[in-house]
């Protein structure tokens, strides 16, 4: 039993929604084109780490088999990746005196699933993040993603995650869309996004135009934090963001750590 | 095993004290009742006769058997996550022989891989496995009598004394080494001579198991005992007051005790000085006392092996045996079990026997040819490099796994991430593997001879087709026998780092430091030999400012935020801290270093041989040590207890500074070091260790040989001790 003098304002209403659901069909006619475009652009830059980590500390010694997601960020086969994840997190070994040490490191590339020879050559516990370089020169360059082409976003700007996902899935590229939900400068300048994403971490964040906006990386608190406080009031966090600058900065380091010999102290 | 009571020690204990209140009570009230009688001289005499008599009899005993008292310790070998485990065990046993046979436990000398002996005299010599029986958990040891300090001397030893004498009652010492307390006796009566301890609570006829699949008890009555026994009297002798040994303790706790016969005992020990082992016949049958089963006479047969001695001959579940070889047979209860088995296994191997049997109300016989009875249990070995450890297949296993043959090796575990794990499909515990290459592995001896060849082989194949039963299905898996190359994990990347360690001051604290609404971190060490040391810095100094930029904790949760700023500049590079010092500021320039590396990121090595992990000395273990840095040498992570490091005394947190007459400065010279020592195979090892604030002389004494032919080329570790 409606009051036939509410019509007119319903029919408002109603065109209202069907123009604002128009628009944003549009925008969505676009988004698969974008997606295509990053996976294809960018989704060879994405590898696959295989790699057996071992682990001593605790009382006694274990091994583990593991597949991460790497970035190949340079086309002689470098490979940047959270060091969480292809070394375990460094506060843990910290607290049970231990250590753990990735080997047998293969770099799997587009389908390949023998993979190629890596060592790891570099690592920033404190970024999370770490670097492999492919062992054998290639006889063609890899695709890979281009740390100078960096973007810096805002509070609420849209982003897409480039992920990969494992061997169950075939290793398909995937791509997740989120918008930037937060920033922080403690414990550094990280984005926060509003939603997770699909892919694990490691794995590179783009502007819808495809410039790098960041790495996804887990935060665990320093050495120094850890010192201070009880285990009950320690945080963490998983899937934040270190902006491209950042890893571009860290990656020029860890180039020149790799560059130089043994670095006794 | 003889710890399967230890925790009665606590209730006993309570008894023990209530009882004393309840005879203090009594002795109250009878103090009431009556005037006590003083002790006539008499009674004192009596009583002093008393005392003297024991302790005369308890020291003729003691005095025959004690000599020949042996403590026993043992590395053990154990095999699990695909990798050999040390350990270590002690236990008891007796000279039984002037040639130096020991009798002891097969319990104590399981797995064991290296025995010493300390005798009486407390003289420590090694000695070398003749011989295991665990189904009456006995073993014989054969002492090293050339390592005795005067070879020639005769040694002292034990008699045996005939167990079947004993009455319940009856006074009894048991002799050994408690909780490794060397040379210990106690006192104690006969409480039972025919215990059983065969089958479950719920009498369900279970066999009791020394360790898995290996059945033990199968002939033995215990004699049960409350001569206080504990872990570390396992072995030792049950000695009656006239010296003799008659029995061999076994099991128990705080207030009982079981000991094997020595009329058991001496059997089984003469067969293993003889043969190295104890030949026995079976007929593949299992029975059941016919109590409660409505029979008048006879043994009720209650399970029988399909394709045994006992099934090829007729005889099959449910007969129920009444003669044997024309005498006739009555089993009523539990207790009558083992001599029963005892006089099957005492047949000649080979032999007949006639059975005369009841099934369905009718009578038969029938002949059955004994065969050998077989361990229960193989022997294992590690495969390191493969990540997995194998069993030889018994057939009892064989049987209790439904397999078809003994042919193979039974996986018995594997090495986490390890290339067994690792293979596709990955190897998995109880697969038994049949093929390597397509090459059959008949047996556990096979397997390591294949092992070591495709190992010891200039160029190891990359891949190895292994072909393996599991649960009936045949499988093929490829296994990467090859290790890779290790290299040392990378340094985290170096940074800009101040050499002071800090804590934050917030709100309330700064206020109580006289600073209010200052909050910032305040210095609590400024780490010597560093750019800080040598900068006006100080500890109490509160940090506000780097570089002009206010660095103000919030909360703990800051702590890190003064160190993470200062990582953000450049090494080499100088900063400005603005310190509070006695309420003034003050601004102080520092040059900036690298990060120094920290525990996590210190080199290690491995050593298999010495089975001894150590890592590379950092700045931060000088600066909690006090070690200036001119203290070197590599840190001790690891040591196995069994291992030959860890037999030589060295343990975690040890500094090594020498090895033998070569300096040890970091983990480089350490290497070079182990190198040589691997390649002279001296027999004596000597490490200078600096543990806390001592030097300390650790004298290791590597096994060369034995490690030789099964561990040091990454061989199986086999067990070689027979």
């Amino acid at each position: 039993m409606f009051d036939t003098r509410q019509r007119p304002c319903r029919l408002v209403v109603l065109l209202g929604a069907f123009l604002i659901a128009a628009s944003f069909d549009a925008a969505r006619a676009d988004e698969p084109n974008e997606f295509e475009r990053i996976v294809s652009e960018k989704g060879p830059a994405l590898v696959t780490i295989k790699f057996v980590l071992k682990i001593r500390g605790g009382g006694f010694d274990r091994e583990r088999e593991s597949e991460i997601t790497g970035i190949m960020i340079d086309p002689k086969g470098m490979v940047l990746c959270s060091n969480t994840q292809i070394g375990g997190s460094p506060g843990m070994f910290r607290r049970m005196r231990g250590s753990a040490k990735p080997s047998d490191i293969k770099i799997l590339v587009g389908d390949d699933t023998e993979g190629l020879k890596a060592k790891l050559i570099a690592k920033d516990s404190e970024l999370d993040l770490a670097w492999l370089q492919v062992t054998e020169p290639p006889e063609t360059d890899y695709t890979f993603v281009d740390l100078t082409k960096i973007a810096t976003v805002g509070v609420g700007q849209r982003v897409l995650a480039l992920g990969r996902l494992g061997k169950y899935f075939d290793r398909t590229a995937v791509i997740s869309e989120g918008r930037i939900g937060g920033m922080t400068s403690k414990p550094r300048d990280l984005y926060i996004p509003a939603t997770s994403f699909v892919g694990g971490f490691g794995v590179p964040i783009f502007t819808p135009a495809g410039e790098l906006v960041g790495v996804t990386v887990i935060q665990m608190p320093d050495t120094e934090d850890a010192a201070m406080q009880s285990s009950a009031t320690r945080g963490g966090r998983s899937g934040l963001i270190l902006p491209a600058a950042d890893v571009a900065r860290a990656t020029k380091l860890a180039k020149e750590a790799a560059a130089e010999n043994d670095d006794e102290q | 095993m003889a710890s399967m009571f230890a925790e009665r020690g606590v209730s006993r204990r309570a008894s023990q004290v209530v009882l004393a209140a309840v005879l203090l009570a009594v002795s109250t009230v009878g103090a009431r009742a009556q005037v006590p009688r003083e002790p006539t001289p008499d009674d004192l005499r009596k009583a002093k006769q008393l005392r003297e008599d024991m302790r005369r009899m308890i020291s003729l005993g003691r005095d025959r058997v004690f000599p020949a008292l042996v403590n026993i310790e043992v590395v053990t070998v154990h095999y699990w996550g695909g990798k050999e485990r040390k350990g270590r065990a002690t236990g008891s046993g007796t000279i039984i022989s002037a040639e130096g046979h020991v009798l002891t436990n097969q319990h104590v000398t399981s797995n064991g891989k290296k025995f010493k002996c300390t005798l009486a005299d407390k003289q420590e010599i090694s000695a070398k496995l003749v011989g295991e029986d665990p189904l009456t958990d006995l073993a014989v040891l054969k002492l090293n009598l050339s390592e005795l300090r005067d070879p020639s001397a005769p040694l002292s030893v034990a008699r045996f004394g005939d167990s079947s004498e004993l009455e319940i009652g009856d006074y009894v010492m048991a002799m050994g080494s408690p909780f490794s307390l060397s040379r210990s006796v106690t006192l104690g009566i006969v409480s039972n001579t025919e215990r059983v301890l065969t089958g479950g609570l719920r009498g369900d006829d279970r066999d009791m198991e020394l360790q898995s699949g290996q059945r033990t008890g199968l002939f033995t009555r215990w004699i049960q005992h409350d001569a206080l026994i504990n872990p570390g009297n396992s072995g030792g002798p049950l000695v009656n007051l006239k010296g003799e040994v008659v029995g061999i303790n076994e099991l128990g706790g705080s207030a009982i005790g079981f000991a094997i016969p020595s009329n058991l005992a001496r059997g089984v020990a003469d067969a293993l000085i003889k043969y190295g082992e104890v030949p026995r016949s079976r007929i593949g049958v299992s029975f059941k006392p016919i109590e409660k089963t409505g029979l008048e006479k006879g043994v009720l047969v209650n399970s029988v092996e399909k394709d045994g001695p006992a099934y090829r001959a007729g005889i099959r579940a449910g007969d129920v045996i009444v003669k044997i070889d024309g005498d006739p047979v009555t089993i009523r209860f539990r207790e009558e079990v083992p001599p029963l088995m005892k006089r099957f296994a005492d047949m000649t191997i080979g032999g007949k026997t006639t059975i005369t049997y009841e099934r369905d109300g009718a009578t038969a016989e029938a002949t059955i040819t004994t065969t050998k009875l077989h361990k229960d249990r193989g022997d294992e070995a590690a495969f390191r490099a493969w990540g997995l450890s194998a069993m030889e297949i018994t057939e009892k296993m064989a049987r209790d796994r439904r397999l078809d043959s003994t042919a193979g090796v039974l996986v018995s575990s594997i090495r986490s991430g390890g290339p067994a794990q690792l293979a596709e499909p990955p190897l998995d515990y109880s697969d038994v593997i049949r093929t390597i290459d397509g090459e059959p592995v008949a047996d556990l001896a096979a397997f390591v001879a294949r092992y070591r060849k495709i190992m010891d082989a200039d160029d190891i194949p990359e891949f190895l087709l292994i072909s393996f039963d599991r649960r009936g299905r045949q499988h093929v898996t490829l296994l990467k026998p090859k290790p890779e190359d290790e290299d040392d994990p990378p340094r985290e990347l170096r940074k800009a780092w101040v050499g002071m360690a800090t804590q934050p001051v917030l709100k309330r604290l700064a206020e109580k430091l006289g600073h209010p609404g200052t909050n910032g971190f305040r210095i609590t060490r400024v780490y010597p030999e560093t750019q800080a040391a040598e900068s006006d810095l100080r500890v109490g100094d509160v940090i506000v400012e780097l570089n002009e930029e206010a660095v103000a904790p919030r909360g703990m949760q800051d702590a890190g935020l003064l160190a993470r700023a200062i990582r953000k500049l450049r090494i080499d590079e100088s900063a400005t801290l603005t310190v509070l010092r006695d309420g003034q500021r003050r601004k102080i320039q520092v040059m900036l270093e690298r990060t120094r590396i920290t525990r996590a990121e210190a080199r290690r090595d491995e050593n298999r041989d010495f089975e001894l992990t150590v890592r590379e000395l950092t700045f931060f273990d000088r600066d909690e040590n006090r070690w200036d840095r001119h203290v070197r040498g590599v840190l001790v992570e690891s040591a196995e207890s069994g291992g030959w490091a860890g037999l030589g005394g060295i343990i975690i947190g040890d500094l090594i500074q020498r090895i033998d007459q070569h300096e040890i400065r970091g983990l480089k010279s350490y290497r070079e070091t182990m190198k040589a020592v691997t390649e002279a195979e001296p027999k004596r090892v000597v490490f200078v260790v600096l543990r806390g604030v001592q030097t300390r002389f650790q004298y290791v004494e590597p096994e060369w040989n034995p490690v030789s032919d099964d561990e040091a080329k990454d061989d199986a570790a086999t067990d070689d001790k027979k």
